[in-house]
């Protein structure tokens, strides 16, 4: 036999042993993806399922990898209900000679990290003399309010206990239109555990105002996530959660608020977590958030409303008032300017000069251009601090 | 050839092989050593159909902008928007399909694109039977979504609805559901849009699919996609209120593209389509109602006026004349003569059977064509 050969026994072993290893291939190719961790809630009861109200129920498709699919939705489900807590908003309350705490209102929050940090919407939490937490295992814990922001709609609690189960905050930039997500909260106050809601993300950047209460008008929200995972009352404060289990938006808006008294079905908003975790760090750090002031009221272009007035811009902020002394007034902006970019960033959607200056701080300095009749400027502006109590009115900043 | 030859022509194949699976599957290639099998994640070619079908439409979902003349009281004679729906760019001549309701009465109309450009639209054709209509705009490098062939899509397939619901700013809204059925007949009201349906009195569309994707005011004239991207429907109905005044939910209404694009072609090519047309109000009768009312028969249309100089006329039927069959076939359901007469031609003549006063008579009528 030539030294430098195999033997035919060696080929032989090799052949059977290549065998083995291509039916391992063939099995693992297949196989898709599998979470690594294992589900810790111990709720039996099955949750909601899918909220497509289907006259026809889905069927298995032929598509192999769909099986996981279906599969991938209810693990993330359960892998993340745990941590999704009802928040029970109560006040105290006198009649007559009577005076106690009751409930005023249910919603929903997330539990976000292991010091028992829960972010939720600041309207799930405003006004309450004592907040009450609870798990989906049955456990409750008193809250405590770390700090609230009307203008953001966002709020953190914290409560204290051992073995807290927790989801993380993922990237919601992250996220593309036609997505899945899940929606996990505490819709109508059901009892008995959280409801799941499922469907597809169906925009981004959205910009919706917050239906107006006793106190006046209410906030403009910023970058919303929309989706048509049903979003109900009770379901304020829960998480928007993506298919790795990480938790990208804060549930905050259903459609059917959406002016105008149409009842919308299949709407829903979220505030993603990219804007939701610095306001909740701020939150946690100071007890509030502070939001940059320029002095303006202004109309949001879009390509619509700027083809039907002959604007030469698609998008940018339409200057309506200026406020005295502001500084705005102090940078030199005038009505009727059109803002069409700030610090050389364009302008490209109706949210986006609300959103680029909500991540300035006080005592910045900002160029705007600016579009005056037909000269182009470039305005620097000092931002000053918003007043913190003071509710939003309708695009001012 | 010897055993030791085709052992090695063996094992050089299977590991050509087996090297082919595992580089199309992303499975890491040493077998050896590694003991901790890392499983590339694939991704569940379900889990990314959606989005991969938002890249390829989205970018063709019109909003399209009805404006009016007239309607400010100070001799102001600016058109003004009284209406925002969807449509959806077929064509790359600027061929824009949505809704009649959508662009009906307007003297503007603005067709703006979710890559912020903007373009005023002329219409092309309108087709207030069947709620389609055909409008141009004037521009280059249009993105261009396909339209289905005339296969129906499949009870229970997924399908996504792109359009403008509720006039949202910042482009239009995705949603995604299933098909809940086909083949359906709904009566819209005469100025229907998907947030009020009135029942009765407006034209019957046929062949709809319905849908449980969340189809709101706005979506109008926008598209219903499937999974390869094409165009199945034009989303047309939302589920607004049954008789009773509930609000229905996940129940909407796309004209299926059999009917749309046939529909589509003849606006193009002529700007307008004929139907069959008989030239008779009715109300469908029903057991019940017939008892209240003393009629002698169950089912059937109760005629409660001819048009002038209709078909209808011309063959002799007249006002409370009950035609309880058409052709043989016993007209019992609301939209029955409905979708008789839309499955004939102009020239078809119709057999009736009537019912007048005590006597049952057989009468011909030729139909005609509307305007």
């Amino acid at each position: 036999m030539n030294p430098r050969e195999l033997s035919d026994g060696a080929w032989k072993a090799l052949l059977v042993f290549l065998v083995i290893a291509g039916l391992g291939a063939c099995a693992t190719s297949q196989t898709g993806t599998a979470l690594t961790a294992t589900p810790t809630s111990t709720t039996s009861a099955a949750s909601g399922g899918l909220a497509l109200a289907a006259t026809v129920t889905a069927t298995t498709p032929a598509d192999p990898l769909a099986a996981d699919f279906a599969q991938l939705m209810s693990q993330v489900a359960e892998r993340v209900k745990p941590a999704v807590v009802q928040v029970t908003n109560e006040q105290s309350l006198s009649f007559a000679s009577q005076s106690g705490e009751i409930p005023v209102g249910v919603g929903s929050g997330v539990i976000y990290d292991e010091q028992g940090h829960i972010l939720t919407n600041n309207h799930v939490v405003e006004s309450a003399t004592k907040l009450l937490v609870s798990l989906p295992d049955g456990r409750a814990f008193p809250a405590t309010l770390l700090g609230g922001d009307a203008r953001t709609d966002l709020a953190v609690i914290q409560i204290e206990g051992d073995n807290l189960p927790v989801a993380h905050l993922g990237d919601s930039s992250q996220m593309r239109v036609g997505d899945w997500v899940i929606a996990i909260g505490n819709a109508l106050a059901l009892s008995g555990g959280p409801t799941v809601t499922g469907g597809v993300v169906s925009a981004t950047g959205r910009t919706i105002q917050e239906p107006a209460t006793s106190q006046g008008p209410g906030p403009f929200l910023f970058d919303l996530i929309q989706t048509d995972a049903a979003i109900n009352p009770g379901n304020s404060g829960g998480p928007l959660v993506n298919l790795d289990g990480q938790v990208i938006g804060i549930n905050t808006l259903s459609g059917g608020s959406a002016g105008s008294g149409v009842q919308a079905e299949g709407i829903g908003f979220a505030i993603g977590t990219s804007a939701a975790k610095p306001l909740a760090d701020q939150l946690v750090a100071t007890g509030k958030v502070v939001h940059p002031y320029l002095g303006i009221g202004y109309v949001p272009l879009n390509p619509a409303l700027s083809a039907r007035y002959n604007i030469p811009v698609s998008y940018g902020g339409y200057v309506t008032t200026v406020t005295n002394g502001s500084p705005a007034d102090q940078a030199g902006l005038q009505a009727d300017d059109v803002i069409t970019e700030v610090d050389g960033t364009k302008l490209q959607s109706d949210s986006d000069l609300a959103l680029i200056l909500s991540q300035h701080k006080p005592g910045d300095e900002v160029s705007l251009t600016v579009q005056r009749g037909s000269q182009t400027l470039n305005l620097k502006v000092t931002l000053g601090q918003a007043q913190v109590l003071a509710q939003a009115q309708a695009g001012t900043n | 050839m010897s055993k030791g030859r085709l052992y090695r022509v063996g094992a050089a194949l299977l590991l050509l092989s087996i090297l082919g699976i595992l580089a199309g599957s992303n499975l890491p290639l040493s077998l050896f050593g590694d003991s901790v099998p890392i499983v590339q994640a694939q991704p569940a070619a379900f889990r990314d159909a959606i989005y991969q079908v938002v890249e390829e439409v989205k970018p063709a979902v019109v909003q399209v902008t009805n404006e009016q003349v007239g309607l400010a009281g100070f001799g102001q004679s600016t058109a003004i928007p009284v209406g925002v729906g969807s449509g959806i760019i077929y064509d790359a001549q600027g061929y824009v399909l949505t809704n009649n309701h959508v662009v009906e009465g307007a003297s503007k109309i603005i067709v703006s694109l979710p890559d912020g450009r903007a373009f005023p639209a002329t219409v092309v054709g309108q087709d207030p039977q069947t709620d389609l209509a055909v409008i141009q705009i004037e521009a280059s490098d249009l993105p261009v979504a396909e339209l289905a062939d005339s296969s129906q899509p499949a009870v229970g397939d997924w399908v996504v609805a792109i359009g403008n619901a509720l006039a949202l700013p910042g482009g239009p809204t995705v949603t995604a559901g299933l098909v809940s059925a086909t083949g359906r007949t709904i009566q819209e009201s005469p100025s229907s849009n998907a947030s009020q349906q009135i029942p009765g009195s407006g034209p019957y569309l046929f062949d709809l699919i319905q849908t449980d994707a969340a189809i709101n005011p706005g979506n109008s004239g926008g598209p219903l996609v499937n999974l390869n991207g094409q165009v199945v429907g034009i989303n047309t109905l939302g589920g607004g209120s049954t008789g009773q005044g509930t609000q229905a939910q996940g129940i909407g209404f796309a004209i299926s593209m059999s009917t749309a694009k046939p529909i589509a072609d003849q606006l193009v090519a002529n700007g307008q389509v004929e139907h069959p047309y008989l030239g008779a109000d009715y109300v469908a009768l029903n057991p019940a109602l017939s008892a209240q009312n003393n009629i002698p028969v169950p089912y059937g249309d109760y005629i409660t006026g001819i048009t002038t100089g209709s078909p209808a006329a011309k063959a002799g039927l007249q006002k409370d004349d009950i035609i309880t069959q058409a052709n043989g076939q016993d007209l019992t359901g609301d939209s029955d003569l409905a979708l008789i007469i839309h499955a004939h031609k102009a020239g078809d003549e119709l057999s009736l059977t009537v019912r007048r006063g005590s006597q049952t008579l057989t009468i011909q009528a030729t139909l005609g064509t509307t305007d």
